[in-house]
């Protein structure tokens, strides 16, 4: 097991700052809001985990119960499965190994069909199977891909055969200089010879070299070993393994890039520079740095739901005189806003949350009314009556109807994806609604349908938590009146969150994303929606150690985004292994 | 077009073509394969607008339903059909777009991955979310079966959208199995992917370099069996399932790879296909909705005629679908209108669905364009329309009106209308059972979780 203590002294984030028990200077909540079960305040426990001030009985279930440590014990992992790539991840492992290859895997990549979503994503690894259909596309896009590959054998291969006696020895060094890319590790002997047959197979069909080549890179990318990150246990073993420096270059690098290791990575993992967790920590430091983490917008579009903002349309007769192609440009702005607040600035959930500015090009200022802004690049505007992810253009159309706002999906929006709870099912047979008095806001009868206990179970704990956006139309525009011309009213109240001293009234999205972002629960439930998405599959009770960890160390970094990606890498789920049934 | 022929029986190319009913020894030929597409439309209709009249052969239809009439004699009306997922457990109940859309489906609910419906303990820790339906569709399980009873069939089945909204619990019908397990299949939603991906070894006029592209895939084939044999001793029996389900894809894959017209198919011709266009185009308004959907009709008939696959989970949408159809003078979306309960809205309701009944049928026509054995492949095929609510407003699912369509097959009576309205306990998991029954999968006497059947197993009385 490795103590919190440990990964404190790693992490950047756990410095002086930290007081004794494990919470930073005005942090108002306990630890383990919403947690896997292990929540609530506990006492001091071992080293810096586990306890809390609880000031604002954010306790969750542990409601003030002296708790276990979960990571007291021996260390615990969860059974994983094995993670098949995702399109993204296979789009990202391709270009990386030859940025020339690009266009072609994108395009490829983009018609792969969309794998299924679950919690939210669609990396699911339960969930990211190999069936007939997938198979005929991976063939398909390996086609095209091959083709555009043994185009240029001078940039492909590591050598150029002066004749044809050396052609076969030529291949071979090919295939296991890709076959390190592609599989990300030397490849064994067996594997070598695997591929030497499908060479030999061009060959012996009377192809030529540059065919022979095109079939070996063809069935490198449609093979398991590529498909899947692998990761096997010595026969006959049990119990939890620490993951071997191949395993962990390749999780490190598909959770801080979505990307196959590149060769610093693999050589490092090669030559014993990647063992430890300190080793796998100054890695992490480096890559969260680099670009190709920025890739972590896929995230938020995905958490958020902006996938079908470049499609959305509206009302012409509602809605005239749009910019065109202005679901693309909200798309662009929520992207940006994202990507520029976890890696150009202080990276903090709360500005995330709630930070007052956002990024506009001409088109997208003149539709806000934002003046002074020209060009079609986009820039940073400060915002005044909105901020943050939720008041967002983009985020709250892809909430909204062709004719009108959703008070509804808006608020399910809140309380499902910032609050990570459940909304129950609308139960069948519910009665059929009364004659539409047109003459009421849309808030006005959704206060009617409350008035119904079966519809008031459900829309109780969803529509106080849309109204306070009614300020935004449904194309993202603030506004004062409503869509058949009613004054808006913004009130609304914050229900049931597990920080119970915030629950109240509030007056607009301002005020209650003002809530929000104090909000233990919150805090938690954005790390644990980042840690279903790194881990490609939900928690559960043998990761509460991890989970725990995770929402302390996230905590105690002020919610710092970049630091939980790093954090990520510091659990026992990520080095660890419970070896398989 | 052309269609290869490489592999048919000897002495019968060429005669096949003029001598439909006979095979190449003479003998009469056996009568063609049975077919079924289930035709999804979302959101329920409105119950009471359904029929000016019921009666078993006296029937009218309302004006919602009227563009099934001119194939009156070809159909089998079914209403008052329930699906009584109010039987499940609490906890297991879903969204009922959700559930009602799984419906062809008929299992229990799985966990794990949408936060509407499922269960949080009394402090709302602890959460269970609700997933995706643990067992196969019926159009996955019939094809299973068809498969191990014609071993060269080339497809198993398949699952089309039209629209290509994300693959989550409100857009997918299609579900692998095997029972117990939650396995969702992603729809083609490209029919220009579909056609090529079926016809591409048939159809000439995509056989550049046919022999040679064959030859790579093989040589990867072998490579990939290879290695997904030497990896599933070494993983954990879940992994080991999904790598099966590989295993199983890649024979699929080969057999289609060298799929052949083998004997007698007159209407197998192939299709002109039309200048590409982007079928994900327009999410909401646009025109290439209609035009897609049309074209997956005359693929899948054309499918049936080549007999490379012979059942297709048909949507024209995912459930709860919010498209906007401002080709009938609409402004708001589908899912929308179908919320509320005013004249206004039911009507709105009404044009939509009449509009997509009158394009469904148009299957019908494109099926019995196809002469086959002296009849049409419409004959041997089975229609069924279908929605995942029977009506939008309260989201009801217990009088669904589904419409049967079929030909001359002989299995079910048609030009009739059955009211189970006033005959309780007949679920829609009888009626699959029909469905399986219409394959001549007699043995089949139950289909979905029994909790679904409360009536007890069997088809649904009086269709045959």
């Amino acid at each position: 097991m490795r103590p919190l203590t440990l990964l404190c002294l790693l992490l950047a984030a756990c410095d002086a700052q930290i007081l004794p028990g494990g919470i930073t200077p005005g942090d108002p909540f306990g630890t383990g809001a919403g947690g896997t079960g292990a929540g609530g305040t506990g006492a001091g426990g071992t080293g810096a985990g586990g306890t809390g001030a609880g000031g604002t009985g954010a306790g969750g279930s542990g409601g003030g119960d002296v708790v276990v440590n979960p990571c007291d014990g021996p260390t615990k992992v969860a059974v994983e499965p094995m993670r098949r790539l995702s399109h993204d991840e296979y789009k990202n492992s391709l270009s990386d190994f030859q940025p020339s290859w690009a266009s072609v895997v994108g395009t490829q990549a983009a018609t792969l069909p969309p794998d299924t979503e679950s919690l939210g994503f669609r990396n699911s690894a339960s969930f990211l199977a190999v069936n007939a259909t997938l198979a005929q596309e991976y063939m398909d896009a390996a086609e095209a891909i091959a083709t555009q590959a043994v185009s240029n054998l001078t940039t492909l291969l590591p050598c150029q055969p002066a004749n044809a006696g050396a052609e076969a020895g030529c291949a071979d060094q090919f295939i296991k200089a890709f076959g390190r890319r592609m599989y990300r590790h030397t490849l064994a002997a067996d594997e070598v010879a695997r591929y030497t047959k499908v060479y030999s197979d061009a060959r012996t069909g009377g192809y030529d070299f540059k065919t022979g080549i095109e079939w070996v890179v063809f069935a490198f990318l449609n093979s398991p070993g590529f498909l899947y990150r692998v990761e096997l246990d010595a026969v006959g073993s049990s119990g939890v393994r620490e993951l071997t420096p191949l395993e962990l270059a390749s999780r490190l690098s598909y959770l801080m890039w979505q990307s196959a290791p590149d060769v610093a990575l693999l050589d490092a993992a090669e030559q014993g520079r990647l063992s430890t967790r300190a080793d796998v920590l100054r890695e992490a430091t480096r890559m969260v740095d680099d670009a190709k983490a920025r890739r972590l917008v896929a995230f938020f579009d995905q958490w958020l739901k902006w996938g079908d903002l470049d499609v959305i349309v509206r009302d012409s007769a509602k809605f005239p005189s749009l910019p065109a192609g202005l679901g693309g440009l909200m798309h662009t702005e929520a992207k940006m806003f994202a990507e520029k607040t976890v890696f150009d600035s202080d990276s903090k959930l709360g500005s995330l949350l709630t930070g007052n500015y956002t990024y506009v090009n001409q088109t997208l200022a003149q539709h806000y009314g934002i003046a002074g802004i020209t060009g079609t690049g986009f820039q940073r505007v400060a915002t005044t009556g909105r901020g943050g992810l939720m008041m967002l253009g983009g985020n709250l159309a892809a909430r909204d109807l062709n004719t009108r706002t959703s008070i509804v999906h808006r608020g399910i929006s809140v309380r499902t994806l910032f609050m990570c709870q459940v909304v129950a099912a609308p139960p069948p047979n519910v009665p059929a609604l009364g004659p539409i008095d047109s003459s009421l806001t849309q808030a006005q009868r959704l206060a009617m349908h409350r008035m119904d206990p079966t519809c008031a179970a459900c829309h109780n704990n969803i529509d106080s938590l849309g109204t306070p956006f009614e300020g935004f139309d449904a194309v993202g525009r603030t506004r004062t009146q409503d869509e058949a011309g009613h004054p808006v009213d913004t009130t609304g109240e914050l229900v049931r969150s597990k920080d119970t001293a915030l629950n109240g009234p509030v007056a607009n999205g301002v005020e209650l994303m003002g809530k929000l972002g104090q909000s233990g629960e919150v805090r938690d439930c954005f790390a644990t929606n980042l840690y279903r998405f790194s881990m490609g599959r939900k928690e559960n009770a043998d990761d509460a150690c991890s989970t725990y960890t995770m929402k302390q160390a996230f905590a105690q970094s002020g919610g710092d985004v970049k630091q939980l990606l790093v954090t990520l890498t510091q659990l026992n789920d990520f080095d660890h292994r419970q070896v398989q049934p | 077009m052309t269609i290869s022929r490489r592999n048919v029986l000897k002495g019968a190319a060429g005669l096949g073509m003029f001598l439909p009913a006979l095979d190449a020894f003479g003998q009469t030929a056996a009568p063609p394969p049975k077919r079924a597409v289930w035709v999804f439309t979302a959101n329920g209709d409105q119950i009471a607008q359904r029929f000016t009249t019921k009666g078993e052969t006296n029937f009218v239809f309302a004006d919602m339903m009227s563009p099934f009439e001119r194939h009156r004699q070809k159909l089998l009306v079914l209403d008052g059909i329930n699906k009584y997922h109010d039987r499940l457990p609490a906890g297991e109940v879903s969204d009922g777009h959700e559930q009602g859309g799984s419906a062809l489906a008929p299992w229990r609910s799985g966990m794990g991955s949408f936060p509407i419906g499922g269960t949080c303990d009394a402090n709302g820790n602890n959460c269970q979310l609700i997933g995706y339906v643990k067992g196969p569709s019926i159009d996955r399980a019939i094809g299973d079966r068809l498969l191990m009873d014609n071993p060269s069939l080339p497809y198993r089945h398949l699952a089309i959208r039209v629209g290509g909204s994300g693959n989550n619990i409100w857009n997918m019908h299609a579900h692998a199995g095997p029972v117990g397990t939650q396995a969702p299949i992603g729809p083609d939603t490209n029919p220009f992917t579909v056609y090529t991906r079926l016809f591409q070894n048939i159809d000439t006029s995509m056989q550049q370099n046919i022999a040679r592209r064959l030859a790579m895939k093989r040589s990867a084939l072998d490579l990939v069996n290879g290695e997904l044999n030497s990896l599933k001793p070494k993983v954990s029996t879940a992994d080991r399932a999904r790598l099966e389900q590989h295993t199983e894809a890649m024979r699929d894959v080969e057999r289609q790879l060298t799929a052949t017209v083998t004997g007698t198919h007159p209407a197998c011709t192939g299709l002109v296909m039309p200048a590409m266009f982007n079928p994900l185009s327009d999410s909401g308004t646009g025109s290439t909705h209609e035009k897609t959907g049309l074209l997956f009709f005359k693929i899948i008939a054309m499918s049936f005629a080549c007999d490379l696959v012979r059942t297709v989970n048909f949507s024209w949408s995912g459930n709860t679908s919010d498209r906007v159809y401002s080709n009938l003078g609409l402004t708001e979306g589908h899912h929308t209108i179908s919320h509320f309960s005013d004249t206004t809205a039911f009507g709105k309701i009404r044009s939509i669905k009449k509009y997509l009944y009158d394009q469904s049928t148009k299957l019908h026509d494109e099926l019995m364009a196809l002469p086959e054995a002296g009849k049409t492949v419409f004959d041997s095929t089975l229609v069924m329309h279908w929605s995942e609510l029977s009506q939008g407003d309260t989201h009801s699912k217990s009088q669904d009106c589904v419409v049967l369509a079929t030909g001359s097959s002989g299995v079910f009576r048609t030009g009739r209308m059955l009211d189970f309205n006033s005959a309780p306990k007949r679920a829609l998991s009888n009626l699959l059972v029909s469905c399986w029954q219409f394959f001549g999968y007699n043995d089949v006497t139950s289909w979905g979780d029994p909790l679904l059947m409360p009536g007890g197993t069997g088809p649904l009385p009086g269709l045959v």
